[in-house]
């Protein structure tokens, strides 16, 4: 039975892991299509993909428009769930559905939407583009925030330090802000990893004239697909280390809380938030 | 003084209010307007939808989309069944490495995943290579760049979205099943036909559904792989409002409406049916 | 003039009345419990009183200052909650010194008067700790040491003992009520614990509904349950009819309907002035230091408590006589 299992889960990591590997000896591959094995390995695919200015420009690209949109994400939004979570718990029913919101309205129908409704000019595309992504973040902040804000039971931090004097504003800044930043950051990187490859919105909305990383692979796959495996594996190595910056929070964050209440139930915030899985298809 | 500060912690939702209105509500509503337009987005007529259901170029995208996501949701949740089931008797650290290691491979999904499948089992992909050299033609029978594919492809992030979604309920069922054995002698099949199927089923209903949903809202996978070769409802809405030459914006409208109904309908079934288990269970 | 008034009292949460009417007077300096099951409101007029739920009508007043519409914070009230709500990224030091630097205390007072109360509840060798690695008793001894430190004029204690364990909850009762007397603060301690409250408290209100069943002293409060409800919650009394009790004594001078008889005032050798009921003992429990017989009578079943001293007799025990002494029993009413 052990056995059994471990092949399952065996064969289960290899059919996860074989697109990505392919992928990998691809882009060290001189050439590869008229033989099983390749005819030989290179760098140079990634060396002309470093020098490609394009290629830098679409980087850029996505980093501004991820970093810009978290920003307004973290300044709007986070503080919305803390206040609604602790004082307005009237309002909390009219959020919770939000979890759903990826599934029923897929990104093609907001981005429908959001063409006819502003194409006109009326405001800049780059602003429409962030206003539709900071939409389809709200299941993961919403998650991590509230669970943060569950483990702490921030209201009764808000209460206690209340009672001992502080106005509401100071209360947030010096106790309740510290004590979700794991989970804020967390759900952060998630939004961020989700941002920065985000495709359909950005090719619908703005395509051509905002080339996102995305959207720059898609348009070199179609012209050297080497390049393009060496585009996918450096965007692909980014992403590992923006996990392993999460599963590190995480496991902080686990160790905080545990110490905290040993009786407590660690829900842990990277796992079991399926939400995250659908952005990028 | 509490009235008071009610008052000044709604004021602190307004922006997010704006953002919500300006970026959800309003688009939607603007667009369920002129699904009921015409090119200009004037009058009122249900002529877009008749023509969506009664012309083959526009139900095609429904019919390929519905049935493409019902393959690769019905073999995604088998494979995952498979996955959840070892997963939960797996130590905890095992179980926490497998999860982080699928939420990694998400960021995998769309135009990286369609080009590793075109390496893998494309015109001169390394799948296509060995099966030539047993002799065995790949193109005879399969295409990548048509349904086939497609479904074949959405397989590749169906199945760790339904582990994720699984796998909780496996691992309580365990538990129940120790329970059981320890308290009770139940054999394997009363528990099964007592515990085992009715504690699953709810999820593997649920997971089937978030799973076809999933399949239905796949842009970025389906455009990569076959661009607009093979007709879908959410390649098709992207191409009527982009602009294309052959841009018909009130029917994209017209389409993403229908669509987005049918999601909110198939949710509702799943909370419905969920509902409905869950008190069973109790 | 009362130290804190309470007048008619109306607080209603989602909807519901949790706290009718209700009216309430504390002395300076005493150590008050607030007594009752979860739900009769105890919590609720905690937070009532410290302004965490906003009152619907009625008059709060501290050392003559009304106090109904201020703000939490301007009340000069502390409070210690059931989960301590220690600050988990502060330390002991910095927790303890927060109330102190939201009243803009110079630095050197401030951790003069830190030092000060962490050694007064024993815990000066942790003020550079975080709260995350105490043990819960610990936790709760800054968690006090945090709201006294600030001098409050009123200190609300809301079950604050309930997390821990039997033995340190025992202990830790007994810290606080010297603690208290030391420093001859004003507590309303609520708990749903009538051990609890009886050994602490210099009166108890006994809760029920939104309002107060019953007040007085520990004694008071045990040895003269005024109404059904409060006897019902405090002890195991036995609860006899007004027929019942006129077969025992005789035709009865004070209305009623309800007498309550504690089963330790049940004699099993003759007393003056008692009458004598015969019954078999049926069925017997062992509670630590009390032994408690459940007996039956012609009048019905009855409870006898009796020292537990391992006595033989009491174990071989089965035909008995019970006597009964009319002062003993006490009048309820509805």
């Amino acid at each position: 039975m052990k056995k059994m299992n471990r092949f399952i889960i065996t064969l289960f990591v290899a059919f996860m892991c074989l697109p990505i590997l392919v992928t990998l000896v691809y882009s060290f591959a001189t050439e590869w299509g008229k033989s099983i094995l390749p005819s030989g390995y290179t760098l140079k695919w990634y060396a002309q993909l470093y020098q490609d200015p394009q290629f830098l420009a679409a980087i850029s690209r996505s980093l501004i428009l991820t970093v810009v949109t978290l920003a307004a994400v973290l300044v709007i939004l986070v503080p919305s769930i803390a206040l609604v979570a602790i004082y307005l718990p009237k309002f909390d029913h009219l959020f919770k559905p939000i979890v759903l919101l990826p599934y029923a309205i897929p990104g093609v129908v907001l981005a429908t939407g959001l063409m006819r409704t502003y194409t006109n000019g009326l405001v800049p595309l780059f602003a429409v583009l962030s206003g539709g992504l900071f939409i389809y973040s709200l299941p993961f902040m919403y998650q991590s925030v509230r669970s943060s804000l569950q483990e702490i039971d921030g209201t009764r931090l808000m209460e206690a330090a209340e009672m001992l004097g502080a106005s509401k504003v100071y209360a947030f800044i010096r106790i309740l802000l510290p004590n979700i930043k794991i989970g804020i950051m967390v759900g952060s990187l998630l939004t961020f990893s989700a941002f920065f490859g985000e495709f359909q919105l950005t090719n619908m909305i703005l395509g051509g004239d905002f080339e996102t990383i995305r959207i720059y692979m898609l348009r070199v796959m179609k012209v050297n697909g080497h390049l393009s495996s060496a585009v996918v594996m450096t965007y692909l190595i980014l992403l590992v280390i923006i996990s392993a910056l999460i599963i590190k929070l995480t496991n902080m964050n686990r160790k905080r809380s545990s110490m905290m209440r040993e009786e407590a139930a660690f829900k842990p915030i990277v796992k079991g938030s399926p939400a995250h899985e659908l952005l990028n298809h | 003084m509490q009235q008071h500060w009610k008052r000044q912690a709604q004021a602190c939702l307004l922006p997010l209010a704006a953002v919500l209105l300006l970026f959800l509500a309003v688009p939607l509503v603007i667009m369920i307007r002129q699904s009921f337009g015409d090119q200009n987005g004037d009058g009122f007529s249900f002529a877009n939808f008749m023509q969506i259901l009664s012309q083959p170029f526009y139900y095609d995208a429904f019919r390929n989309s519905f049935f493409i996501s019902i393959y690769s949701a019905l073999a995604g949740l088998v494979l995952a069944m498979f996955v959840a089931a070892a997963l939960a008797r797996m130590n905890e650290k095992a179980q926490e490495k497998i999860t982080l290691f699928i939420n990694m491979t998400a960021n995998f999904a769309g135009v990286p995943l369609a080009f590793a499948y075109i390496i893998l089992l494309g015109n001169a992909g390394l799948v296509t290579l060995i099966l030539q050299h047993m002799g065995i033609s790949l193109q005879s029978f399969f295409n990548l760049y048509s349904w086939q594919g497609l479904a074949l492809t959405y397989v590749y992030f169906q199945v760790p979205l339904g582990v994720l979604f699984l796998y909780p309920a496996f691992k309580g069922m365990d538990q129940r099943w120790g329970e059981a054995v320890a308290l009770l002698g139940a054999s394997r099949f009363s528990f099964w036909a007592r515990i085992g199927i009715p504690h699953i089923l709810p999820s593997v209903l649920g997971t089937f559904i978030i799973l076809f949903a999933n399949g239905m809202g796949t842009y970025e996978t389906a455009y990569a792989l076959v661009g607009g070769t093979v007709s879908l409802v959410t390649t098709r809405i992207a191409s009527s409002v982009s602009g294309d030459i052959f841009a018909q914006p009130q029917i994209g409208s017209a389409m993403a409406v229908l669509f987005s109904i049918l999601m909110i309908a198939v949710l509702l079934v799943n909370q419905y049916l969920l509902h409905l288990f869950r008190r069973d269970i109790k | 003039m009362s130290y804190l008034t309470i007048e008619n009292l109306n607080l209603e949460l989602g909807g519901k009345m949790i706290l009718k009417d209700l009216n309430l007077s504390i002395e300076k300096g005493q150590l008050i419990s607030l007594l009752g099951p979860s739900g009769c409101g105890k919590s609720t007029l905690l937070r009532g009183i410290s302004g965490l739920n906003s009152i619907k009508s009625g008059k709060v007043m501290i050392d003559g200052r009304d106090i109904t519409k201020l703000a939490p914070k301007k009340r000069e009230v502390g409070m210690v909650f059931q989960s301590y709500a220690l600050f988990p990224n502060l330390t002991v030091a910095d927790n303890v010194a927060f109330g102190l630097a939201m009243k803009r205390i110079d630095k050197d007072t401030v951790s003069k008067k830190v030092a000060q109360i962490l050694e007064l509840v024993g815990l000066e060798d942790k003020a550079k700790s975080y709260p995350g690695e105490l043990s819960g008793g610990q936790q709760q001894r800054v968690a006090l040491a945090r709201s006294i430190v600030v001098e409050p004029k009123v200190l609300l204690l809301d079950e604050p003992l309930s997390a821990l364990d039997a033995q340190i909850r025992k202990q830790l009762r007994l810290e606080l009520c010297r603690l208290q007397k030391k420093l001859g603060i004003t507590m309303i301690f609520v708990t749903h614990d009538q051990e609890e409250a009886m050994a602490i408290s210099d009166r108890i209100f006994v809760m029920h509904n939104g309002q107060i069943a019953q007040e007085g002293t520990p004694s008071q409060v045990y040895f003269h349950p005024s109404n059904e409800f409060v006897a019902g919650f405090i002890g195991n009394y036995n609860k006899l009819n007004k027929e019942q009790i006129e077969r025992l004594f005789g035709p009865l001078i004070e209305e009623g309907s309800t007498y309550a008889l504690r089963p330790e005032a049940i004699e099993f050798t003759p007393q003056d002035d008692a009458v004598s009921v015969v019954g078999q003992i049926i069925e017997r429990h062992i509670l630590g230091n009390v032994v408690r017989c459940t007996v039956q009578t012609q009048y019905g079943t009855l409870w006898v408590d009796r020292m537990n001293q391992g006595q033989a007799v009491l174990n071989d025990l089965k035909d008995v006589t019970l006597f009964i002494r009319q002062e003993d029993v006490v009048t309820l009413h509805q």
